[in-house]
């Protein structure tokens, strides 16, 4: 019992398991990109796979790790004056109280002390920090700089990485910089669209595409744990230990 | 597998609140001075198995993390104050705004309230009230025996009574402007109220600090869309559509993981 335990069991039980545990990670990941289709600006979650294996005789153990896809969403035309939108590399710069966080999310309003903010009332920053409007004709130029009845009064402050892969999720359409070895800087080439905004950039058919897929290993997983535990109950019969 | 539920779920919630909107939208095609509402989303907080930056052994670093999302939200329903189209009704008493202003509606509860519905009508008392009988503010009563009401683009109202040769002043209509009209709460009944997202209201003559212009037997109509609403609902319902898949398909995993052990 113990050397037939040691020979199947183990390694394949251990293999089956970190297989259906890939399985249940990959669908929340794709599960949540898909509730995700409609919120702007926002980057959909992608994975790899990693193998651990220590020596020859241990099994080797799958496990997967997350980064965000920042490939560009759709620009969606609204003609709504505080809707923008960043045609190429960079992000909006937004000051919440957790700290400076990053969005492509361009769709802002005015607060009742007539700072720019975010839907969430976040305010947004200018190369001179918070941005106040107080006018009624608001104009935003390709380069981002903000005239208000005709006067500019700041320009959006757009920034961008030199490694977006240190950028982590931090829910609200916003993103935070992990890592201290990753200064901001302002990106060369950009346009703000003013009256579009970036939509979400999920891509449904390589989503459902994906589910079919995890659906499909999950019952692989299964049908083989199914077929182990048939030859195990045999294996038991015969012996009669 | 529970967590995926939950989050096609938050998915299902979000669209359902989208069509929700759009309905009401469109159901308000042909409401005169009705301004369009827009749902507007966000992604929920994440949960961090491994944070990408992390230091490992050897001073390297981790170059991506493990984060997994839990759904979607709603982050604001938005008023967008887009102008509508002017239909012409050559009714005196139908007012359009050419610019940015509100009306001043008084309501019964002694509060102020504000539209771009410049439908007017007269009551009993020759006073200039809303389809709900609520009076503009200031108030303007018409006198007896008029035959003519001329509202000039400036605001002043004048009537031509019969018998008298002049034409007689009797009012002046102002409008309300919002720093942020996004900001003012709809109670229904075409009328808005301030809030303090939306600032105070300032008050001026037509044609005054971009209150915009008074139009006589002009009405503004929806700014509602009707094939921009219909893509959204599309767009919508495939949505709702591809959420709840992902549901049943979470649902049959785990009846397969039910069914390892029969």
């Amino acid at each position: 019992m113990q050397f037939a335990y040691k020979i199947c069991m183990l390694p394949l039980h251990l293999n089956l398991l970190s297989g259906k545990f890939i399985a249940e990670k990959r669908f929340n990941i794709l599960s949540n990109n898909l509730a995700n289709i409609s919120t702007p600006g926002f980057k959909a979650t992608r994975f790899t796979y990693t193998v651990q294996k220590e020596n020859d005789t241990t099994p080797s153990i799958a496990d997967i790790k997350t980064y965000i896809d920042f490939e560009r969403g759709a620009i969606v035309s609204t003609g709504n004056v505080l809707d923008l939108a960043i045609e190429g590399d960079g992000f909006f710069v937004i000051q919440t109280k957790e700290g400076t966080r990053y969005t492509r999310n361009g769709q802002f309003t005015i607060d009742k002390d007539k700072r720019l903010v975010t839907l969430t009332g976040d305010p947004v920053l200018g190369r001179g920090g918070e941005i106040t409007i107080d006018g009624k004709e608001i104009y935003i130029e390709n380069d981002g700089s903000i005239s208000v009845d005709k006067n500019i009064v700041d320009s959006l402050r757009i920034v961008n990485f030199e490694n977006q892969g240190a950028l982590e999720y931090a829910g609200k359409n916003l993103f935070m910089n992990s890592s201290e070895k990753n200064p901001e800087h302002t990106p060369e080439k950009y346009t703000i669209k003013q009256g579009c905004y970036e939509a979400s950039n999920v891509n449904v058919i390589m989503e459902m595409v994906n589910l079919t897929n995890v659906v499909r290993a999950y019952e692989t997983y299964t049908k083989i744990s199914q077929y182990f535990d048939e030859l195990m109950s045999k294996l038991l019969d015969t012996v009669k230990l | 597998m529970i967590r995926a539920l939950w989050t096609a779920g938050t998915g299902m919630n979000v669209q359902q609140i989208n069509l929700d909107v759009i309905a009401n939208n469109i159901a308000n095609v042909n409401t005169n001075g009705f301004k369009k509402s827009r749902a507007s989303f966000q992604d929920l907080l994440y949960q961090t198995l491994r944070l990408q930056g992390a230091e490992i052994q050897g001073g390297y670093q981790v170059p991506t993390g493990i984060q997994i999302g839990h759904g979607a939200m709603l982050a604001a329903v938005q008023k967008i104050f887009s102008s509508g189209n002017f239909q012409r009704t050559e009714n005196e008493l139908d007012l359009a705004i050419e610019g940015n202003g509100f009306f001043q509606i008084n309501l019964p509860t002694g509060e102020k309230a504000y539209t771009r519905d410049g439908a007017f009508k007269m009551d009993s008392t020759g006073k200039l009230v809303t389809s709900d009988g609520y009076p503009l503010q200031p108030s303007i009563t018409v006198p007896q025996k008029t035959t003519n009401i001329s509202i000039e683009a400036d605001g002043s109202v004048s009537a031509r009574v019969q018998g008298q040769m002049s034409l007689q002043k009797i009012g002046e209509i102002e409008l309300a402007t919002f720093l942020n009209p996004a900001g003012l709460q709809a109670i229904g009944k075409n009328l808005f109220i301030e809030t303090s997202a939306s600032g105070s209201p300032v008050t001026g003559k037509p044609g005054e600090n971009g209150t915009g212009t008074v139009l006589q037997g002009y009405l503004e109509m929806s700014n509602v869309n009707v094939l921009e609403e219909m893509v959204n609902m599309i767009i919508g319902q495939r949505a709702y559509e591809v959420n709840s898949k992902a549901i049943q398909s979470a649902d049959e995993m785990l009846q397969m993981a039910n069914n390892v052990r029969r």
